[in-house]
């Protein structure tokens, strides 16, 4: 047997010593550094609504110096492109390279659904601050994912339908709408509550997705309804909107819509044409409460533009994982431990108004229906009605609701 | 309601055929590929934008649309695709490369965000014509295409300009040696066709809208115009852009099922049918 010379005991065990230090040091940061993960899509046609996320939730972190409570925090951002598939890669990406502690972000159902089992599995907590597909939260929910921002897709339409029977007293309407899981859920929603109130659905138009033209789909409005209902999404909305007066509808028929067609983040790129269109939504920049005042002033102070929804998504999913990690004090080595942190914020009062989570991971939130109006030069978004604390179930028992199938075309 | 579904897909059509146009002089009569039509049709429309801003002017909009796609057509004509004449994988890669530089620049001026070209005033809103409803603009859209279609024809059929082309193209050596100035007639028609395509971006923006991705859209609307209508022909891509638009705004109205392929559902059945498409010679 060959002897081991001095030397290379020396070696070792100095290599041995910086190993322990580096692990020691590792999981030192691990205690006092909290990663998280922020997917959005960055390019395609919603990277506006995507950056405008990011930018809310940038904006937060800077309000409180990179920092929740005692523990620092790093945010790694990738693109989804809109891609399911690029969304599952880049959550791999996140959690299995660069160690986040937390996915959130996440604008997209489908990319919501697609990284649903994976970050079940590996036991990621993953707040989706966007994505409204209904059964996220519903017929397909996971322990591992919550929802703060946006809600299902029909948690706007359910009040909408009833204020629209009922407040409006409009009884006849006609339905335009995306072709696409929202708009379905969405249009299912409203169409429920509407009819139980009273009114009947005329006619329902459904939309391929992306079209530029809807001059036939105008072309097909009964003159005796009295109103037309929308869910046009995306930046097709300002065209929709624009060719509705165009057409010469507006001065006869009244327009009420889902909220993003007249959302802060399109509806500077819209004219007199917008103005009086009534639409729901949770969130508007008109907002009178005093979170909405300071972040409405923080944000026209940096970007020169009133905050979209999708800003303030970003912006309160940052405040809430800020009100979870200062809780604790530190970032749990157990992810169980800090899902159950998330869940157990309880109510955060946002610039959106009262916030919380129910038992099923979803927001429970106001629901706000406002009309545009000009207000100093600029359109925006006066609120004149609210529905209070709305959860996804609207007045339903959810077990019961959950033994109907999700709202279809 | 027939009335209205035949108004809109004239005046869309006739839109297409705007669009359309001069992708017709470029691919169908120089045979150029040239993938970045659709690109000058979105750089015009966000330099239109620019420039109402800062003018109020529509038609400098517009003039500054067209000017500038002429010129960035000619520049890319010149350096770019005529040391490729009759290549046509060499054409697509590099009209390509113009495509993806051309987006890249309008995403670094002008972001993601959806921008909007207003139609002048006086064209604004509803024109009421006995029962019928219909936007001022689009019948304004509707004539002004209807007048490209008859200068461009004119100028094919009846000018020496038009005769040198026709020659150029059935036969270039032939025309080159009896004095045609070959370089200089196709660059010259090259520069109307990517000027038309900055025209049609001015004009069309008010109603399709001004986007990252309205570049791809409208190359393949255009390119399924040209093809259906028969490559060379511009009375053959008049009519099939008529056809198009009609056949489109009825087919999503009475076949709501079949709405995603009313457009590129008719192209499909006649290239199997028919090629050399409606109006092409074989």
């Amino acid at each position: 047997m060959k002897k081991t010379g001095w030397k290379a005991v020396l070696a070792w065990s100095w290599a041995a010593a910086l190993l322990l230090v580096m692990a020691l040091g590792a999981a030192a940061q691990s205690a006092q550094e909290l990663r998280v993960g922020l997917l959005a899509p960055l390019t395609g046609s919603y990277a506006p609504v995507g950056s405008e996320m990011v930018l809310g939730f940038q904006m937060y972190l800077e309000e409180v110096g990179h920092r929740f409570g005692p523990v620092a925090v790093t945010v790694v951002s990738e693109d989804t492109m809109l891609n399911p598939g690029v969304a599952l890669t880049k959550a791999r990406k996140l959690v299995d390279s660069d160690g986040v502690h937390v996915l959130t972000g996440i604008v997209s159902a489908p990319a919501t659904y697609a990284i649903r089992d994976y970050v079940e599995d590996r036991r990621v907590p993953t707040v989706v601050s966007v994505a409204a597909g209904d059964d996220v939260t519903q017929r397909l929910r996971a322990e591992y994912i919550v929802r703060l921002g946006w809600g299902a897709s029909s948690q706007t339409g359910h009040p909408f339908g009833a204020y629209v029977a009922g407040e409006l007293n409009y009884r006849r309407v006609v339905i335009i709408a995306d072709d696409f899981a929202f708009g379905h859920e969405w249009v299912g929603g409203f169409e429920r509550t509407f009819t139980e109130a009273g009114g009947t659905v005329v006619r329902k138009l459904w939309v391929p997705l992306g079209s530029n033209d809807f001059s036939p789909y105008l072309a097909q409005i009964p003159s005796d309804v009295d109103a037309v209902v929308a869910a046009v999404v995306g930046p097709p909305a300002i065209r929709f909107i624009k060719q509705y007066e165009d057409f010469g509808f507006k001065a006869f028929i009244p327009l009420v819509t889902v909220g993003h067609m007249t959302d802060e983040s399109i509806l500077t790129q819209m004219s007199d044409e917008a103005s009086g269109i009534v639409s729901v939504l949770h969130y508007s920049s008109q907002l009178d409460n005093p979170e909405n005042a300071a972040f409405v002033q923080a944000f026209r102070a940096r970007f020169g533009k009133n905050p979209s929804a999708y800003a303030e998504a970003g912006y309160t999913t940052a405040l809430w994982l800020d009100r979870a990690i200062s809780s604790l004090g530190r970032v749990p080595s157990d992810p169980a431990e800090l899902l159950a942190a998330i869940k157990a914020v309880g109510q955060v009062d946002a610039p959106r108004g009262p916030l919380s989570l129910d038992a099923y991971g979803n927001a429970v939130q106001n629901v706000y229906v406002r009309r545009v109006e000009r207000v100093g030069g600029q359109l925006v978004n006066r609120v004149i009605q609210t529905f209070p604390a709305v959860s996804q179930f609207w007045t339903w028992d959810p077990e019961e609701y959950l033994q109907n199938p999700v709202y279809a075309r | 309601m027939w009335m209205t579904l035949l108004a809109n897909g004239l005046a869309f059509g006739l839109l297409l055929f705007l669009i359309a146009s001069g992708l017709t002089l470029i691919f169908g009569v120089l045979r150029i590929v040239n993938l970045a039509h659709g690109s000058l049709y979105m750089l015009a429309a966000y330099v239109g934008v620019a420039v109402a801003a800062a003018t109020g002017s529509f038609t400098a909009a517009a003039a500054a649309g067209a000017l500038l796609t002429g010129l960035v057509g000619f520049v890319v004509h010149r350096f770019l695709l005529r040391g490729m004449r009759g290549e046509l994988l060499p054409q697509v890669l590099v009209s390509m490369g113009v495509l993806l530089i051309i987006s890249d620049v309008t995403l670094m001026f002008w972001g993601g965000m959806p921008q909007r070209l207003v139609e002048p005033s006086f064209l604004r809103g509803p024109l009421f014509l006995g029962g019928l409803v219909f936007p001022k603009y689009r019948v304004f859209v509707a004539l002004f295409s209807l007048a490209v279609a008859l200068i461009l024809w004119f100028l094919m059929e009846r000018t020496r300009l038009g005769a040198m082309v026709r020659a150029v193209v059935d036969d270039a050596e032939t025309a080159a040696a009896l004095g045609t100035p070959v370089p200089v007639v196709t660059g010259a028609m090259f520069t109307v066709g990517a000027a038309l395509a900055g025209l049609g971006g001015v004009l069309g923006s008010p109603f399709l809208g001004v986007y990252p991705g309205i570049d791809l859209e409208l190359l393949t609307l255009a390119l399924a115009v040209v093809i259906i209508g028969g490559l060379g022909n511009l009375g053959g891509t008049l009519a099939a852009s008529v056809l198009v638009g009609v056949a489109d705004n009825f087919g999503k109205v009475y076949l709501p099922e079949l709405a995603y392929i009313t457009f590129f559902g008719p192209m499909v059945l006649l290239l199997i049918f028919r090629p050399q498409g409606l109006f092409g010679r074989r």
